[in-house]
């Protein structure tokens, strides 16, 4: 395997963007393109593995690893469709506690982690990140080759601007800045009149797919899969087959065999 | 004495033995009974009553009266009818189906046996494309220009150029050629000619040009100099008026090449960078008589057109004073005029609006054409480039059939009437700064506009007649053949001949009244771009003579024309076919060989005498509007609108069947010009056919076109689930949707359909109407004013609506255009054939109908 691992975090000052469907459905459509991708779930819900075939949140994840010294890495799953991810795991308080102190200690802890993990040699890494601002948030941050901020297109979205440009001045001098609008109901015009305002906002940076409101993606989580691979039909999956391509050429030195 | 007892007399005189069965009477007729046999005692009731078997077979009551018997004898009754007009159906087949194949064996010798003698003729075509391929003209013509160039820049040289070219062109159209010499001359042309048509460029199609204006030559030479004798007046009369109609089209031919000899194909000019220097443009929509419904669309794409704001005002020109538009303007925020009268109707109403504003450009659109978002970005450039510029002409496209198309089924296939000249004409005119207001989708500068009294008011024509004031005025105009405004076709055969009426008389009247070969202020080439489109509609006298002229022979034995048929065909086919070649190469993408004489054909009893009339007394007629936006609902036969051309198919057919007989019976020492006679008729017959074709309007499904279309949309459902589609046409009240199968939607649902415009997506409410098979049909509910606009922005007004709108139809081939129009003409005569039985049998019904009612 040739070529650099890129990582592209995920991160939002808001919580209910749909941040974590945007990177199961990521992962699984970049896999299936050929490129062999890491999902890694660094949020306390846990729930990235509900949209990539687990139908209960995973007791075993890399934080309990973590705490206990071992290699994190053995938490790994691979769903059958060859979708590789890490759950962040049921973690009691003790491990959670450990895992903060950890990271006030060492502030390279998650990139030095990531560099261990691309000798597995995974192209690509993606984090879904916790909510701004949180230890965890500001590392992955911190390693990312590419950020990517989901904004729901709402008022609170447009009025997160300054929070996200400070968060955003926190990244890698290298970094490149990505922001994906979610949650998109045309029929409302309150709707219609955020997402201008985000066009106006971030202009180039935006992506020019927007992840529509879809019940299609409940309806996959309900059968622990993700909206691109059970109902490839629906409007969400074709936004999010567009947001992923766009976002793979925001990364220039990616390109998926079939992308 | 009743038949029956008469019938009981005769059975009993030929002793038949068994009254009742045919055969039995037969064997009697032919053979006597053997003789001492003992003569048999005829039953009566054995005997069949003709009486009882006539009124049973006619369905009346045996002892009904006379005038009973009568009706029955001419109309059937409702019971029988259907069973017995299939028996004689069948009857007929029986004996029509043997007589056919029978022609159709004879078909297919003939066939053969073309073949086989156009073997030669397709051999020599081959070679000759094969040849093409490996002659390369693509560069000869420019490096020609560009070694002529500074050689001509010498003064004088020019004329003594052109004329050596006179002379020599002179010697080669007035040398006379023998039957064979002639018959080399047609060879050679055409075999360079097939080898020029392949070679694409402008160099190609003026050589064709040339070879064709030669040929031209040779025949009006030939034909004045030596058919022109005459035995009688009468003779003298028709063959001079067929002379006249012929040098009409020589005249055609040539002006026509040279307006089109250099198509100027003009691109967008940048618009400059200082907005603040932008020009303010009025947008002007007259209306008259069209319903609310049609203007829609129209008024909420021109508020939607991308123009500063402060710089654009629309006016609604309400010449019908309708409170409804007053209203729909109010509640749009757009500008609403009326005026106390309709004087000059459409000029009049524009010229009335003129005096109330003030914008530096006027756009003027007629309101069913529905302008795109950019069209005044693409229109105002070169009004800031050359400040001499006083008019910007774009074309009009239509997204419905017109009736030709419609009932011909040819719609985005064959180019249109309007194609010719929006899509090669203009472009010509546009060289030679001669670009033709066509009354809708322009804009006009203000200044030079009120310097020529507004809009002209003295023919029906204004919006010619404006642009060639302007020309004289020394005003310069231009053409951009990009469509960003599209519109509704005529719907019905007799309103669009009713708008080709007003322009034929228009012309005319222009012709008589400022006539563009005399006064002052055009250029030559203006005079003629202008005297051609004036000719242009003077083809009906023309068009009625050559339907008619083989008639004077075939009906009377006149001879028209004082030649023998080979030299007719040796001079005359040259001609036609070169100037075909020419005109494909030419015209090719915008126009069909042979379509424009079913055109022609239709329009030409109509157009005839308006022009005429309009020629003697140009003052008179008025302005009337052309009815858009209806529907045909249900197929039928325009009698009224074909009545003339159905009179010229019974004079051809009659012709034909007395050609027939002159050329086996009663002039077989002239053979040849009646097979010349025989060959014409029967080309009218075709054509004639193909125009009856047209008159039987079909069917329209729709009350609002659908235009197709390949847009990203979303379906909304009820249940919260966005599902991707694509939009596959579209109309003001409704979209088609293609989606992936299994979607749960059924026929009733409450949905929401998006479409994007510039980068943002609008949400439309909509019934499901229909869904089969992936394909969903919906209509929209409850749009609220800004949904309509954003709804237009969405389809009508998109700045890319119309780009590839005339990719869907083919190159010319003129042979198998022929052959289409054979087709179309075969046809529209089975057409006629079933229109007129189904009349019949509906006339037959109603009157059972009303019968019935009334016992």
């Amino acid at each position: 395997m040739t070529g650099q691992t890129r990582t592209m975090a995920f991160i939002s000052p808001l919580g209910g963007t749909g941040q974590t469907t945007l990177v199961a459905n990521l992962a699984h459509l970049v896999t299936l393109r050929g490129l062999p991708c890491l999902a890694l779930d660094l949020c306390a819900q846990n729930g990235l593995g509900l949209h990539l075939g687990l139908t209960e949140t995973p007791r075993q994840g890399w934080v309990a690893l973590a705490a206990a010294q071992q290699w994190w890495g053995d938490a790994a799953l691979e769903n059958s469709d060859q979708v590789r991810f890490l759950p962040f795991g049921d973690t009691g308080l003790a491990a959670l506690d450990t895992l903060n102190q950890t990271l006030l200690h060492q502030p390279d802890w998650l990139a030095q982690q990531l560099e261990c993990l691309a000798l597995d040699s995974p192209r690509l890494i993606l984090l879904d990140a916790p909510a701004w601002p949180a230890q965890l948030a500001l590392q992955a941050l911190r390693c990312a080759d590419l950020v990517v901020i989901a904004l729901d297109a709402s008022l609170r979205a447009c009025q997160a601007r300054g929070q996200v440009l400070a968060l955003l001045a926190q990244s890698g001098p290298h970094a490149r800045h990505a922001v994906v609008a979610t949650r998109f109901d045309p029929r409302r015009d309150s709707q219609r009149m955020a997402l201008r305002t985000l066009q106006d906002q971030w202009g180039e940076r935006l992506a020019p797919h927007v992840l529509h409101e879809d019940e299609s993606a409940q309806a996959a989580l309900g059968t622990s899969s993700c909206t691109t691979a059970l109902t490839p039909q629906s409007q969400s999956a074709h936004d999010l087959q567009g947001i992923a391509s766009w976002l793979l050429a925001q990364c220039p030195t990616l390109t998926g065999r079939s992308a | 004495m009743s038949l029956h007892s008469a019938l009981v007399w005769l059975a009993t005189q030929l002793q038949v033995a068994a009254p009742e069965r045919g055969s039995a009477w037969l064997i009697r007729l032919l053979l006597v009974p053997p003789k001492g046999q003992p003569a048999l005692a005829i039953d009566p009731r054995q005997v069949p009553d003709p009486r009882q078997w006539a009124a049973k077979l006619l369905g009346v009551a045996p002892h009904a009266p006379g005038r009973t018997w009568l009706w029955r004898l001419l109309v059937l009754p409702p019971s029988q009818r259907a069973s017995i007009l299939q028996a004689m159906g069948d009857a007929l087949g029986a004996v029509l189906r043997p007589l056919l194949s029978v022609l159709a064996g004879i078909g297919k010798l003939l066939h053969l046996a073309l073949r086989v003698s156009l073997w030669p003729v397709r051999m020599a075509m081959a070679l000759l494309d094969a040849l093409a391929m490996r002659v390369s003209l693509g560069n000869v013509g420019q490096k020609a220009e560009q070694a002529l160039t500074p050689l001509l820049a010498t003064p004088g040289l020019r004329w003594v150029v052109l004329g050596l070219c006179v002379v020599l062109g002179l010697i080669v159209l007035t040398t006379p050629f023998s039957a064979l010499g002639q018959l080399f001359f047609m060879l050679a042309c055409w075999a360079v000619s097939m080898v020029l048509r392949r070679q694409p460029g402008r160099y190609p199609s003026i050589m064709l040009m040339t070879i064709s204006l030669i040929t031209l030559g040779r025949y009006l030479w030939w034909r004045v100099t030596t058919t022109l004798e005459f035995d009688s007046v009468i003779e003298a009369g028709l063959g001079l008026g067929l002379l006249a109609a012929e040098a009409y089209t020589w005249l055609v031919v040539l002006l026509g090449f040279i307006q089109t000899a250099w198509p100027l194909e003009r691109q967008v000019a940048a618009l400059t960078n200082d907005i603040t220097r932008w020009p303010t443009v009025d947008v002007f929509i007259p209306t008259y008589n069209e319903p609310l419904s049609v203007l829609r669309p129209t008024a909420l794409a021109a508020l939607a057109m991308d123009w500063p704001r402060d710089k654009l005002r629309i006016y609604l020109l309400d010449d019908g004073r309708r409170e409804a538009f007053r209203e729909f303007a109010q509640s749009l925020g757009i500008n609403y005029l009326t005026r106390p009268d309709n004087k000059h109707a459409k000029a009049g109403n524009l010229n009335h609006a003129l005096a109330q504003t003030d914008g530096d450009l006027v756009a003027i659109f007629d309101c069913d054409h529905i302008p795109a978002k950019t069209f005044l970005k693409t229109c105002v450039g070169w009004f800031q480039r050359d400040p001499q510029c006083a008019m910007l002409q774009t074309p009009h496209h239509f997204f419905s059939p017109d009736p030709f198309e419609r009932n011909l089924g040819t719609f985005r296939r064959v180019p249109n009437e309007g194609s010719l000249f929006y899509g090669l004409i203009q472009d010509g005119n546009d060289f030679w700064n001669a670009t033709f207001f066509c009354g809708s989708c322009a804009v006009i500068r203000r200044e030079p506009l009120m310097e020529v009294g507004g809009v002209a008011i003295e023919t029906v024509t204004e919006d010619a007649h404006t642009a060639l004031k302007l020309h004289r005025r020394g005003y310069t105009t231009a053409y951009i053949n990009q469509t960003v405004a599209a519109g509704l076709a005529t719907e019905s055969l007799s309103a669009h001949v009713g708008q080709r009426i007003r322009w034929a008389r228009g012309m005319a009247q222009i012709f008589r009244l400022d006539n563009p070969f005399l006064g002052k202020g055009l250029t030559v080439w203006q005079r003629i771009c202008y005297g051609n489109a004036m000719l242009h509609f003077f083809f009906g006298l023309p068009r009625l003579v050559f339907l008619t002229a083989p008639m004077t022979f075939l009906f009377f034995e006149w001879h028209i024309i004082n030649a023998s048929a080979v030299m007719l065909a040796l001079y005359v086919l040259p001609y036609i076919i070169q100037s075909n070649i020419a005109n494909a190469h030419v015209q090719g993408k915008h126009r069909h060989t042979f379509w424009a004489e079913v055109y022609e054909t239709v329009l030409a009893t109509y157009v005839a005498l308006p022009t005429t009339l309009a020629l003697i007394n140009p003052r008179a007629g008025k302005f009337n509007v052309t009815a858009k936006g209806g529907l045909v609902s249900r197929s039928f036969f325009d009698w009224g609108i074909s009545a003339p051309y159905t009179a010229l198919v019974v004079l051809n057919f009659a012709a034909f069947g007395i050609g027939l007989m002159r050329l086996f019976f009663w002039n077989t020492h002239e053979v040849p010009t009646v097979l010349l006679n025989l060959v014409w008729t029967f080309y009218s017959i075709l054509i004639l056919g193909a125009a009856i074709g047209v008159a039987s309007e079909a069917r329209q499904v729709r009350r609002t076109h659908r235009v197709d279309t390949r847009l990203a949309a979303v379906l909304y459902l009820d249940n919260g689930q966005a599902v991707h589609c694509e939009c596959i046409d579209y109309s003001l009240t409704g979209l088609g949707l293609r989606t992936a199968p299994g979607v749960p939607v059924s026929t009733g649902d409450h949905v929401s359909v998006s479409l994007w415009h510039s980068n943002m997506e609008h949400a439309f409410s909509a019934l499901v109407i229909l869904n089969q098979d992936g394909v969903m049909g919906v209509q929209f509910e409850a749009l609220t004013r800004q949904q309509e606009i954003d709804l237009v922005q969405c389809t009508f007004a998109r700045p890319d609506a119309w780009v590839n709108w005339n990719q869907t139809q083919s190159q010319d081939k003129p042979l198998q255009g022929l052959q289409e129009i054979s087709w179309l003409g075969v046809q529209g005569y089975v057409k006629l054939w079933q229109i007129i039985l189904d009349q019949i049998k509906d006339r037959v019904r109603q009157h059972a109908a009303t019968r019935a009612k009334h016992t």
